[in-house]
């Protein structure tokens, strides 16, 4: 009888233990390891920062400051930073369209940021002056924030800005033209 | 020619036919010496070429011209003979001439075609404007005889950045000078020349080099920046408009020239409104091509 019993236990674990595997197997288990959630949570940990966006209103710099998401990637925060400006810039300079950043990239050799838009942050009336200012805006913006690349190039589209006064098959440097 | 003046020389005759009588010796209006070279005997002779030992003059040439007059030892007798001895030195008086006399030539680009209308503006659009400006400064400028001003194409010709760059570097004139308009208000004028991030190569003249059409402007970018001084004397007009000094940026309307280049950019919304900028510009200009012929 006491053997019996001792059959069936072991039947059973055997069985339970072969159901878990093929669940496990065809995936109607999932298993996370615990080291591997702790290593993604790293990979995406943000902290809170203050960053200062830059914008020309008539002969002078103005500051606004804003909380941004700081990460590990500089790239990430450079689009942060190109997108909070245009917004800024949408909002009270006078930009009719809002323009989306939708994503911003070194160069290999980390010498060159290439910031891609989807549309033109141009509007067709625009004097050159003010285009050339919220290109400024954007520059200033970057480096003062501690972006380091020394050139910049504009993409929409994945293609150079086109625009009819301002050459942007070229790339500006991150320190601008106004200065000089 | 008409400021030259003429004193008798005693009557003198010569052997060939049209040279008796008395000759005319020209003397220099500024320099108040005899000019070298004699005249022909005849008053009515409307061939005058004569070189003073200082300066040059030109004029009308015609085969009396070559007829030299030369006296001969003491007998106060005048031979005419047509001499070859005396081409050379024509020649060298004429190029002498011709690069004394050289007017400063200006290339205005009014900024739009027959294919781009350009900005648009409360009584029209840019091309318009531009081009009224252009030809308004145009005849302002020409007011000046040593300057020549040039258009850089038609109103109804269709004109790339590349067609205008070609046609100013061909005739290798001293400034070229892009017109812009939009619609503001307030009257204000931006100034820009050009310049790109990459390199500021030194230019090798000893060497052919090649530079990409962006890399042009690098010949004469130090005359660039140095005439780009001469705008900063808008500042006498600073109660009328603001004015935005030179900033050196690359601008797509003064890509592949060579010669010293400047696109201006000015706010209208009529008309009459570009009036207020015609004597600001023709001062600057006028003042940078005395400054080049000096």
């Amino acid at each position: 009888m006491k053997k019996t019993t001792n059959y069936a236990i072991i039947t059973g674990i055997s069985f339970g233990l072969g159901f878990l595997y093929y669940a496990w197997h065809a995936e109607w288990i999932i298993i996370n390891i615990p080291a591997s959630i702790g290593h993604t949570k790293t990979q995406n940990s943000f902290i809170k920062k203050k960053g200062i966006i830059y914008r020309w209103h008539d002969t002078k710099w103005l500051q606004e400051p804003l909380e941004i998401l700081w990460g590990a990637q500089e790239s990430h925060n450079a689009q942060q930073l190109a997108q909070a400006t245009l917004s800024l810039l949408a909002e009270e300079h006078g930009l009719k369209k809002k323009v989306a950043v939708q994503r911003v990239l070194f160069s290999p050799d980390t010498k060159q940021l290439l910031i891609f838009m989807d549309q033109s942050p141009f509007a067709k009336s625009m004097s050159i002056r003010t285009k050339f200012m919220i290109i400024e805006s954007i520059l200033k913006t970057l480096r003062e924030n501690g972006i380091k690349a020394p050139l910049v190039n504009f993409f929409v589209d994945n293609q150079p800005l086109s625009d009819t006064h301002l050459d942007f098959s070229v790339s500006w440097p991150l320190q601008g033209f106004a200065g000089k | 020619m008409s400021l030259i003046n003429y004193y008798k020389e005693p009557a003198i005759s010569g052997r060939k036919e049209g040279v008796k009588g008395f000759a005319l010796k020209p003397i220099c209006p500024e320099h108040a010496a005899p000019l070298s070279a004699w005249a022909q005997a005849s008053p009515a002779c409307s061939a005058k070429f004569f070189v003073c030992r200082r300066k040059s003059y030109g004029g009308l040439l015609s085969g009396r011209l070559f007829d030299k007059l030369r006296v001969s030892g003491g007998r106060k007798s005048v031979r005419a003979e047509r001499s070859r001895s005396l081409i050379p030195f024509l020649f060298i008086s004429l190029l002498f001439t011709s690069l004394s006399a050289k007017k400063f030539t200006i290339m205005i680009s009014p900024e739009g075609d027959t294919n781009n209308s350009g900005r648009t503006l409360a009584e029209g659009f840019e091309r318009g404007f531009t081009r009224q400006y252009a030809e308004a400064l145009k005849e302002l400028l020409e007011q000046d005889s040593s300057i020549r001003v040039i258009l850089s194409h038609d109103s109804g010709e269709p004109a790339t950045q590349e067609y205008k760059a070609n046609f100013a570097n061909r005739l290798e004139v001293d400034l070229y000078l892009s017109l812009n308009f939009y619609a503001d208000e307030k009257p204000s004028m931006s100034i820009y020349y050009y310049h790109t991030a990459l390199f500021d190569a030194p230019v090798d003249n000893s060497r052919l080099t090649l530079y990409p059409t962006t890399k042009a402007y690098v010949k004469n970018s130090a005359q660039t920046k140095q005439r780009a001084q001469h705008w900063k004397k808008l500042e006498q007009y600073q109660a009328q408009l603001t004015i935005n000094y030179p900033l050196a940026i690359p601008i797509k309307q003064l890509e592949g020239i060579i010669a010293p280049a400047y696109a201006i950019e000015l706010s209208a919304q009529k008309i009459a409104d570009t009036h207020t900028y015609l004597q600001p510009i023709n001062t600057i200009l006028t003042d940078i091509a005395h400054e080049k012929n000096n």
